[in-house]
Order: structure tokens, then sequence, then C-alpha cells
């Protein structure tokens, strides 16, 4: 049964699907992107091609994956577990606003407003970190998504190596450079300014 | 069974009028669609997801807000009872727990009315909102159906049928369920929502009418539903190969 359903995918698998066609057995599929599953069935919640993935080699579960692709994707929308990179736009003694302006690799279409808490600037002596010392305004920061925070925002993180300021202009406007972890460097006057500086590969 | 020389336009009393669709014609908004039913011509734009949801909104799941613009002049207050129907009824088509605390704003322009505005707005909105990507359990198709002194039942009103019919109703129902599947037939187990989505009623009709109206409605808007599939397919298959 699931041979001859994969099969019968492939022969089709250009086919367009409209949201709430039926796309294939949960039992035997896993719904992907621009799908979902109601009951025992999987159906289409996007229109576009649908293509299934085979399992990866080695994984535990060994059933295909069924996605619904080629659909004209809306805005980016910040989600727990996602990386973002955004502006910091004010910053105060226990939290900085920044304005999410990509999710992932997607820029956002609409605004989204983060909060970064000055426990969750970095992993280590979280009681002594001095907001003013890690960000300033007009900073572009890699930081993950927590939360969804209140209404107004969604809780930020900074509190990895590889997260943190990855962008800061100097008070003399020049594009400072890191010289470690908690300093940047302004190339044109040579003033060190404090930063939560992002590691970068 | 309504005679053809019934209805004004000459139709009988089970053809629908010219149905048209369009979509991605605003270039500012995520989505947009234009659909038209003889001269009954509505335009709706989606926005977002946007961050946050309103006040009284769960902020757990995604919400909606429709604002209705009319043909000319102010904002009534049957203008508003069908900005809540559409909200209503695109919230329950819609997955609500993909993008939790955002809200998605859909504007609804009327360009022409000539009876049957609702239907025809819950149409373009729900092609709107396929054009933005709004990811949805299945399609809405909502038609207008009359009962007429006689007691025989007319579809896709005109504006001079609506104020002469003793009763009319609004019904919409989900598309048509489809499997893409060869040689898969759906199964009776399969949990397809069947149903209705909304219906609104105008006049006195007896329950009997009621169910009447059902399901002519249903026939009816297995064919809409057809018509939008089909209109989807043919302008996605459209995009992907200008992609290309």
């Amino acid at each position: 049964m699931v041979g001859m359903m994969i099969d019968g995918a492939g022969e089709e698998a250009d086919e367009l699907v409209t949201p709430g066609e039926f796309l294939g057995e949960a039992t035997q599929l896993v719904a992907g992107k621009g799908a979902y599953v109601s009951g025992r069935s999987i159906l289409a919640s996007l229109t576009g091609r649908r293509t299934i993935t085979p399992p990866t080699p080695g994984s535990s579960d060994n059933r295909s994956t069924i996605e619904v692709v080629g659909h004209k994707a809306h805005g980016a929308v910040p989600q727990p577990g996602s990386i973002v990179i955004a502006r910091v736009t004010k910053v105060m003694a226990r939290n900085a606003s920044v304005d999410i302006m990509c999710v992932d690799s997607k820029a956002v279409k609409e605004k989204f407003s983060g909060i970064i808490r000055q426990q969750d600037v970095r992993a280590t002596e979280i009681d002594k970190v001095d907001m003013y010392q890690s960000f300033r305004p007009g900073d572009i920061v890699r930081a993950l998504v927590l939360s969804l925070g209140d209404a107004r925002a969604y809780y930020l993180s900074t509190a990895k190596n590889e997260l943190g300021v990855v962008s800061a202009q100097s008070i003399s406007g020049g594009t400072m450079v890191p010289i470690s972890w908690t300093e940047m460097q302004c190339p044109l006057t040579g003033q060190i300014e404090q930063r939560k500086v992002a590691k970068v590969d | 069974m309504g005679k053809m020389e019934d209805r004004i336009d000459g139709r009988n009393a089970n053809q629908l009028r010219p149905l048209a669709c369009s979509r991605n014609l605003l270039h500012r908004a995520h989505g947009s669609a234009r659909w038209s039913q003889g001269n009954t011509i509505v335009l709706a734009a989606v926005y977002g997801p946007k961050a946050g949801t309103k006040k009284g909104e769960n902020p757990e799941k995604a919400s909606f807000e429709v604002i209705w613009k009319p043909k000319t002049g102010q904002i009534g207050k049957q203008e508003r009872e069908y900005e809540m129907i559409l909200k209503r009824t695109l919230q329950s088509i819609c997955l609500l727990n993909v993008h939790p605390n955002t809200t998605t704003s859909i504007i609804v322009q009327v360009v022409g009315d000539d009876g049957s505005l609702l239907p025809c707005a819950i149409n373009a909105s729900c092609a709107a909102l396929v054009d933005a990507g709004i990811p949805m359990k299945n399609l809405a198709v909502a038609i207008s159906c009359g009962l007429m002194e006689e007691g025989s039942i007319i579809l896709d009103l005109t504006k001079s049928e609506e104020e002469k019919l003793k009763a009319f109703a609004y019904l919409v129902f989900p598309n048509s369920p489809l499997t893409v599947i060869p040689k898969v037939p759906l199964s009776k187990e399969q949990p397809i929502e069947q149903g209705i989505i909304t219906s609104v009623t105008r006049g006195a009709m007896p329950v009997s009418g009621y169910f009447d109206c059902m399901n002519r409605g249903v026939a009816a808007c297995a064919a809409i539903s057809e018509f939008l599939r089909r209109s989807l397919q043919k302008q996605s298959s459209d995009d992907t190969s200008r992609a290309a």
C-alpha cells in the first residue's frame, strides 16, 4: 500500500493541489510544509505542487514526508527556535527593544518587535550584565526567538557564542570590527566600545 | 422548479451567473483577488500575518480582521454585520495554530453590487487568502438561494430578486473533498470536513424550504468549488512557469 501510494505520488508529482485536498494517510506519510494532519488523513493547506521526500537514511521514522511547494509564501513570521536578524531601537537598564528584520534567511514583510531581557543577553554571570555595554541603538544583532512573549513583542536571546551583535557603527560613523567577544573597535579612530559580540564563523 | 421566464435575466432556477476570478492584482498587498458573479464584483486584499493580536483576541492563535469598503458612502449596520460574518467564516477555514499572536487583515472593496454580495465577498476573500499563502483547512465556497412565493428555489440571486423574494439564504460550504492520489478512492471514514460553515437567512422560511435550499446550495457549491479550484490551479501553474 505504501509503495503504491508513493509510486502513484511520484507519477503525479507535478499535480497542483488546493487547500483541503487529500494527500495521503498519516500512518504512511509525514505532513511537511503546506500540509496538515486531520484525524488519520494528511490534507493540503496551501495551493502548489505536492512533493514526496523519502526519509533520511538512519532515521527512526521510515515514513516519507509530503509537502506542498511552489506556492506564493506569505511573509516570514518569527517562531520559537527561529534565528532572527534584528536592529536595536532602544536600550534600557533591564532590556533592549529590537525590530526584527529577517527570520532565518527570509526577510519579514511586516514589522515584528522583540525584547532582549537582561537575563537573556549571555549564558554566564547573567546578574552582572550591563545592557548599555552589550547593545546600542542601531546595532544589528543575531538572536534566537525564545517565545511569543507578551502582546507587544517576542522574547529574544543572545545567550550563545554565535549570537549577539554582528554589525555596529561607532560614534564617528565607521563600521566597527570585533576584536574580542566583548569589544569592537572603530577602524577610523581606533576607539574601543563594549558589545556582546557574535562569534563569526 | 422555476421556469426560464421566472427570472428577469433569462436564467433558469439552477443557473449561476458567469463567474470570473483573478488573483495577484495588487502589488502592495500580500495577496489579492477579484471575484465577479455577473455584475456583482468584489476585490479582496490580504495583509499579514502582522505581529500581535487585538484586545479580546486569543494570543495563542492567529486572528483576523475584516474591513469592508462599500462602493460609495459610509459603512453602515449592514456592512458591520458582513464584516463579522466574514471574519467568523474565514477564522473557521484557516489553520489558526500555525502563526499564533498574529493578525491578518482582509480588506473587502465592493466594486459592483447586483445581489449576492456577501457570497461574492466570501469567495473573493478565500481566493485572496490562497494568493497570500495563508494556511487553510479547506476552501470555502458561498452561494445565495432564494425561496419564491410558490415554494420553488432559485440560485445566485440578483439585487432585484433579493428585494422581491419572500426569503433567501446565504450558504457557505467547504470545498468538495478531492484526492490527488491516483487509484486511492476517498473512503467514507476519512474525516474531510463536510456540512455547512456559515448560514445567513433573511425573511420567513419554512424548515423544508431551508433544507431544499441546503441541498440545492451543496450542488451549486460543488460547481463553484470546481471553478475556484481550476482557477487557482491555472494561475498557480502560470506563476510557476513564469518563475522558471
